[in-house]
């Protein structure tokens, strides 16, 4: 029975189709017949300075050429060919050591077929310079669909647990058991949505356990709109997406980057196809025909998707050095290289890569087919290139509504100056009768055209000032007129926040005629051009030499078309990066490691996969069924291997400590924004509003960066505006400075975006738990949760903790649970009717609650604090 | 399987797009039969398999008796120059410009030339033991009879990251646990209130690879390092709210490690948690602890002086100079104090740099030794002021053949120099040779492996029976069966 449903699955996913292997047969210099030289006759005929016979036999342009005895290959011809004369008659090589029949039958059919090379050879020979084992590294290789294993024995729900139990059955390892419905529930709903279940969805799933629930909750939880807030952060990581600029010089911020964290949440929601995803971050702008249509939509959105190549540092709004141009640009290329490809390319930038056959010329080649988007000569500073796409009916609202405040505003200025004058006139009071017109003719005259004896008189009465004096220092002159005026202007400020934001674009676009001359940077230094170079892919990626058909002449053009032309490739489905690096960046989230564990480098010093048949099968497998995320998801959520429980034991932990094999899941602990998430969600504060402008993260007095904006009063820092309920929104709409990480996400290890992140990294450390026992944050929350909970359950506390144990854990508290938290309450009552605080004290007179309520704010505190909700299993 | 496939070819068309596509209703019913005989778990409460794997960081015997009881690392990521700063090389003043004679290894042939360039300072002797030093480092001038200085180092690894790596973790790779998490594991802590292990970090940024410097790499995570904040306040919410100052918040633990311990019983073998249960015990210590070893306010003002508080260039390297010694003083086992970035990484403009660098960092470090040495922590306490690599005597040309007042130096992991101060090291003592040429170190030669096998001696710890296993392996700090403790350096 097992067998014939993982047969349908496999049907379903199209297995039963023949895999197409690369073609084979044509015979090529460096791909067959290289390596046997390389080997056997380098070392006389061509490392060395001196070659033997003069004759170098690293490239096909020098067999033709040849040595003393002329051309050594005639093209189609073994006879003629002295090269195989020579080796036929094992006159060559010379040494003990002999090619093999089947190494000497390579050669000659290569002759046969015309002595073909895979690509133009370089003019230069030291330009050959990889080995064969880097140029055969395993992810440079196109992918390679194998049949799906069926070990005996196992639990194989879907195509995925026949290649797991594969490798297990090797160590001879079953699959742990499934984990309980609390627990894979809990695990569920995390991975896709990044929160937990509430109690009636737990509820819900564990009393009806229908064989069909689990597939129906994962189709609840894709089609959630928090599965692209929780996804798309997760893309955000890789693009490094920022709100600020970085660099050194003051971090400026970046107020309208949002647009592309919105268009990558609702990607990820509307199931885009991810080819076309990765074409519209590299090539949206040069998707759109005619003139960009503010009114359409699919204008507004392939043009936001070109954020993407905004997202590095680039501190050039406020340092613009050509080092600070040409760093951006580079970065920009590092996270491009990194997100899509996994590849370090950076290393490459001043000398060849020090692990990867790739040279300065690949990266400069890579670079150009950017470099019309960053063109160092003729840069655009980041203001310089925001598209202003505000709708017409925006500019009239926004104009409605600034007449409104400005009409306000006088209103109110002109209130303040009659109150001034009042104050003036009030002071002149105090001035002796005597003096009292002099002194206010003294005041009413301009300063500069005072007399001295006007002068002397305002010298003389200090409080007597100009009316614009006082309503400019109204704070002083009367406090509580001053907040109340204050108050107003505040009212007036927030009319002014009602305006529809200014649609400003941070794209990405090419401007006609800006074409620079890529070249290589001599030594990595943009002061020093060095060869030019045509925009291409990297060499080791397409051994096969195959065009990548960057367009040639586009001088007439307003845009390039190279963007295009590279993304197209990229995402042919041939490509033998784009869709192994993505697949398996989902397999990372949802195991808490990727079969590749260096999601960001695929290369040589980066790790190898642990199932490298799996993760071919799943990137071909993903391609030929149209880049379909959910897809991928329900794939891997239906596994037996997802749904393992994740209990160590003695026997796994001695042949697999790192859980390598994936005979258990493994315990994750939250991330930074799914602690804040769950927190609210838990307290019911979470406010899930999606999209729109980020909520601002600013520092109060004690340092700390917090959710709100500076107060400034009278010129000064004034204390943190909050932002109500916009402050309990899901930590992806929390802005992102890269020099100001909100202290609770920073504290839980989020990553600084340098320029990006490709593995985040977690850590235990002692501020963690002083966040969870000191923060306000926490305290507070709990404290409003708690009085919540109280009006909610009056009679139970029994119902009380049942439902909390299920909204923090999704579990049942045991009896011993139950008592342990009864035994709490009472004893932190006890302390806190002692507290001799007054305020306090007359607080639970007032309200004998307060006292219970206190005392399950703590220990609501400490369920959050605890493991249990810090960790999935 | 064909087969197979081809008699199911007629439900292929309706569930097409059902499987994985949208709505997998048809996808769970055919999964429903297999569910059927797939047991449930079972209700049984989970018993744990595992015995609850404990670490902790009680003090522990080392495995002889130890010299040293703590260590502070001024780590100098990037490669400080030996050649300009500690490894004076008359030959390389007499043939200034002229090309080089032998072979060098660079790190970076683009921009490379063979041009020998003399020190960019003077060297003088020092102290009674005539240390030569540059000119650059007056203040460790002042110190040198109570240090060793190290002019022999060699990783071997010509890049910052392998080399930073080999120095910290014993080899050239990243992922593994480096010296200060191993001191943790082996001996413990002296402190319960503070983090045992601590890292002072740069205002300015993250070190080169960040956390990574203070990665318990795959020990139990109770023995990574503590990131502090890199200015004030060092550490937040030290202040328990007011209602639940004192018993309450006791109370709040004891629930909490309850709770905990449970879970963990649940979870046998999962280290993270149990870290995580030790971090609250810590954290409730450190509320009063913390805020009293990072204030310096009660320094006397001559203290201060010295470790340059008063000028602004060493304020900040000074004030995490004194904070380290404090530290220390309050039992904290090992504390890195580190430079943002690869500070040190004089590629380019080496003539500007160079002394900039060494305008912030001498005074507070020379500072930090004098200023144990008086305290008496001094014989109990390692100072190491070094990075993870040197730099070449010739000429790099960063920013191209003109620019000659902006040149610099490249890697070199050969023969590099660092010093080392207190915990049995001896004083007043050069240690090992380069060539002539300060590029191979060639005389009582110093690998990174040599160096945490002393250090870990020091801390009476044999690196060969310091092991940790993990499954079917051991980890070890010092896996080189060639390491040595180089009992020279040794008092």
């Amino acid at each position: 029975m097992r067998q014939v449903a993982l047969r349908v699955l496999l049907l379903l996913t199209g297995i039963s189709s023949a895999s197409g292997g690369p073609l084979s047969g044509e015979l090529t210099f460096e791909k067959h017949v290289r390596p046997i030289f390389k080997a056997m006759c380098f070392h006389c005929h061509g490392d060395e300075e001196e070659k033997e016979g003069e004759l170098d036999v690293r490239l096909v342009r020098l067999l033709k050429e040849g040595g003393k005895s002329g051309s050594v290959i005639q093209a189609g011809n073994p006879a003629e060919s002295l090269l195989w004369q020579r080796i036929e008659s094992d006159e060559m090589p010379d040494g003990s050591k002999k090619l093999t029949a089947e190494e000497k039958q390579t050669i000659r059919d290569w002759i046969k077929q015309g002595a073909k090379t895979a690509r133009p050879e370089p003019d230069n020979v030291e330009d050959v310079r990889f080995t064969l084992e880097e140029l055969e590294h395993w992810a440079f290789q196109p992918v390679h669909r194998t049949e799906i294993p069926l070990p005996e024995g196992y639990d194989l729900a879907t195509p995925i647990d026949g290649f797991i139990a594969t490798r297990l059955a090797g160590k001879d390892l079953p699959f742990s058991k499934k984990a309980d419905l609390r627990t894979r529930i809990r695990r569920v709903t995390m991975d896709l949505t990044g929160l937990l279940p509430t109690p009636e969805e737990v509820e819900t799933f564990t009393e009806n356990p229908s064989l069909l629930a689990w597939s129906r909750l994962i189709d609840r939880l894709l089609a959630s709109p928090e599965y692209g807030i929780r996804w798309g952060r997760h893309w955000l990581d890789s693009a490094g997406y920022a709100e600020s600029d970085g660099g050194t010089s003051g971090d400026s911020k970046r107020p309208h980057a949002w647009r592309y964290r919105d268009y990558v949440i609702n990607s990820f929601n509307k199931n885009e196809p991810v080819n076309r995803f990765i074409r519209e971050q590299l090539s949206g702008d040069e998707m759109i025909e005619g003139e960009i249509d503010p009114y359409n939509a699919r204008h507004l959105r392939l043009l936001t998707a070109t954020g993407f190549m905004r997202m590095a540092p680039d501190p050039t709004q406020t340092s613009n050095s050509l080092d600070d141009r040409n760093m951006a640009a580079a970065d920009a290329i590092q996270v491009i290289s990194s997100s899509m490809l996994g590849l370090t390319l950076g290393c490459a930038r001043c000398h060849d890569h020090k692990y990867d056959p790739i040279g300065t010329d690949d990266y400069y080649g890579f670079r150009a087919i950017f470099d019309p988007v960053f063109p160092l000569q003729n840069w655009q500073q980041p203001n310089a290139r925001l598209i202003d796409l505000t709708p017409d009916e925006d500019r009239t609202e926004t104009d409605r509504i600034e007449k409104i405040a400005k009409e306000m505003e006088e209103e109110l200025n002109g209130r303040k100056k009659t109150f001034a004058e009042q104050i003036q006139k009030k002071k002149l009071d105090d001035v002796p009768q005597e003096l009292q017109e002099d002194t206010k003719t003294a005041v009413l005259t301009p300063a500069k055209d005072r007399t001295n004896r006007q002068k002397e008189l305002l010298d003389l009465y200090p409080m007597v000032k100009p009316v614009s004096f006082i309503a400019g220092f109204l704070v002083e002159y009367d406090n509580p007129a001053y907040r109340k005026f204050e108050k107003e202007r505040e009212k007036i400020t927030e009319i002014r926040e009602t305006k529809p934001p200014k649609r400003m674009i941070m794209v990405t676009r090419e401007r006609p005629g800006v074409i620079p001359q890529s070249t290589v940077f001599f030594r990595g230094n943009p002061a020093n051009p060095g060869k030019p170079v045509d925009p291409a892919g990297l060499g080791v990626l397409n051994q096969s030499g195959e065009s990548i058909g960057f367009p040639v002449n586009q001088n007439n053009s307003k845009t390039t078309g190279r963007r295009t032309a590279y993304a197209k490739h990229l995402t042919d489905g041939r490509h033998p990066l784009t869709a192994r690096v993505f697949v398996n960046r989902v397999w990372h989230y949802h195991f808490g490691r990727g079969i590749v564990a260096t999601p960001g480098n695929f290369g040589l010093d980066g790790s190898l996969p642990s199932h490298p048949n799996l993760l071919d099968w799943l990137a071909d497998d993903f391609v030929r069924h149209g880049w379909d995320q959910k897809r991928l998801h329900r794939m891997i959520l239906l596994s037996t291997t997802y749904q393992q429980q994740s209990t160590r034991t003695e026997r796994l932990d001695e042949v697999d400590p790192d859980n390598i094999l994936l005979a258990r899941a493994n315990l994750k602990r939250l991330e930074a924004e799914a602690i804040r998430d769950s927190i609210l969600s838990v307290t019911e504060n979470l406010k899930l509003e999606t999209g729109g402008p980020s909520v601002p993260v600013t520092v109060n007095g004690e340092g700390k960066a917090v959710i709100g904006i500076q107060k400034i009063r009278d010129g000064l820092a004034a204390g943190v505006k909050g932002q109500k309920s916009a402050a309990f929104r899901r930590s992806a709409f929390i802005e992102v400075q890269r020099s100001l990480p909100l202290n609770l996400l920073a504290t839980f290890d989020q990553p600084v975006m340098s320029p990006n992140c490709d593995l985040r990294r977690t850590t235990t450390v002692p501020t963690q738990a002083l966040w969870f026992l000191n923060d306000e944050q926490i305290v507070e929350l709990t404290d409003h949760f708690s009085e919540r909970l109280i009006s909610q359950f009056p009679e139970s506390l029994e119902s009380l903790l049942h439902h909390l144990f299920s909204k923090v854990f999704s579990s049942v508290p045991t009896q011993d649970e139950i008592w342990a938290c009864r035994d709490f309450l009472n004893r932190q009552t006890k302390h806190f009717r002692k507290d001799p605080d007054e305020k306090w004290q007359n607080e639970i007179k007032k309200n004998p609650k307060a006292l219970d309520q206190r005392s399950l704010a703590s220990l609501c505190q400490v369920l959050l604090a605890s493991n249990r909700f810090l960790y999935i299993d | 399987m064909h087969k197979m496939a081809h008699q199911l070819c007629s439900r292929r068309h309706m569930l097409h797009t059902s499987a994985f596509g949208l709505g997998s209703v048809a996808a769970g019913w055919l999964l429903k039969q297999d569910d059927l005989l797939a047991a449930e778990p079972s209700s049984d409460p989970i018993k744990p398999e595992l015995e609850p794997m404990m670490h902790d960081l009680k003090p522990k015997q080392p495995h002889h008796p130890s010299q040293a009881k703590a260590m502070i690392s001024m780590f100098m990521l990037g490669g400080p120059s030996q050649i300009d700063l500690f490894d004076p090389k008359p030959e390389l003043i007499k043939r200034n410009g002229e090309t080089f004679p032998g072979d060098v290894k660079f790190d970076n042939p683009a921009q490379a030339s063979r041009e020998i360039m003399a020190p960019i300072a003077k060297f003088r002797p020092h102290g009674q033991c005539g240390m030569e030093l540059s000119e650059l480092v007056p203040h460790l001038g002042e110190i040198a009879d109570d240090i060793t200085l190290i002019r022999s180092m060699h990783t071997g690894s010509n890049n910052h990251l392998p080399s930073n790596y080999a120095m910290n973790t014993g080899r050239a790779v990243s992922g593994r646990a480096v010296l200060g998490s191993w001191l943790l594991r082996a001996l413990g802590s002296e402190t319960q209130e503070l983090p045992a292990y601590i890292a002072l970090t740069d205002p300015r940024g993250l070190p080169l690879v960040g956390g990574e410097n203070w990665s318990n790499g795959k020990l139990p995570s109770i023995y990574q390092g503590t990131m502090v904040r890199p200015v004030a306040p060092r550490i937040f919410n030290l202040d328990a709210p007011r209602h639940l100052k004192g018993t309450p918040q006791q109370e709040q633990l004891r629930l909490l490690q309850q709770f905990n311990q449970d879970h963990l019983d649940q979870h046998p073998g999962e280290n993270d948690l149990a870290a995580r249960m030790k971090s609250y015990g810590l954290a409730a210590r450190m509320q009063v602890a913390a805020r009293e070893a990072f204030d310096i306010s009660g320094e006397s003002d001559s203290t201060k002086q010295m470790y340059g508080l008063d000028q602004k260039i060493t304020l900040d390297y000074g004030t995490r100079c004194l904070i380290a010694r404090r530290l220390v003083e309050r039992g904290v086992r090992f504390v890195q104090i580190l430079c943002q970035g690869q500070v040190w990484d004089h590629h380019g403009a080496i003539k500007t740099a160079l002394p900039q660098r060494c305008a912030e960092i001498d005074k507070p470090a020379a500072a930090l030794v004098r200023d144990l040495k008086q305290r008496g922590l001094l014989d109990s306490t390692i100072v190491h002021w070094g990075g993870e690599m040197g730099r070449l005597p010739v000429i790099q040309f960063r920013d191209g053949l003109t620019q000659r007042d902006k040149v610099g130096r490249d890697h070199n992991t050969y023969g590099f120099s660092m010093w080392v101060a207190g915990g049995g090291f001896r004083s007043g003592y050069i240690h090992g040779r380069t060539d002539e040429f300060s590029h191979h170190a060639v005389e009582d030669i110093v690998h990174h492996y040599d160096w945490l096998a002393t250090v870990l001696h020091q801390f009476g710890l044999d690196h060969q029976q310091l092991k940790f296993r993990i499954g079917p392996r051991d980890l070890r700090l010092v896996e080189n069966g060639e390491a040595r403790v180089v009992s020279k350096l040794l008092s």
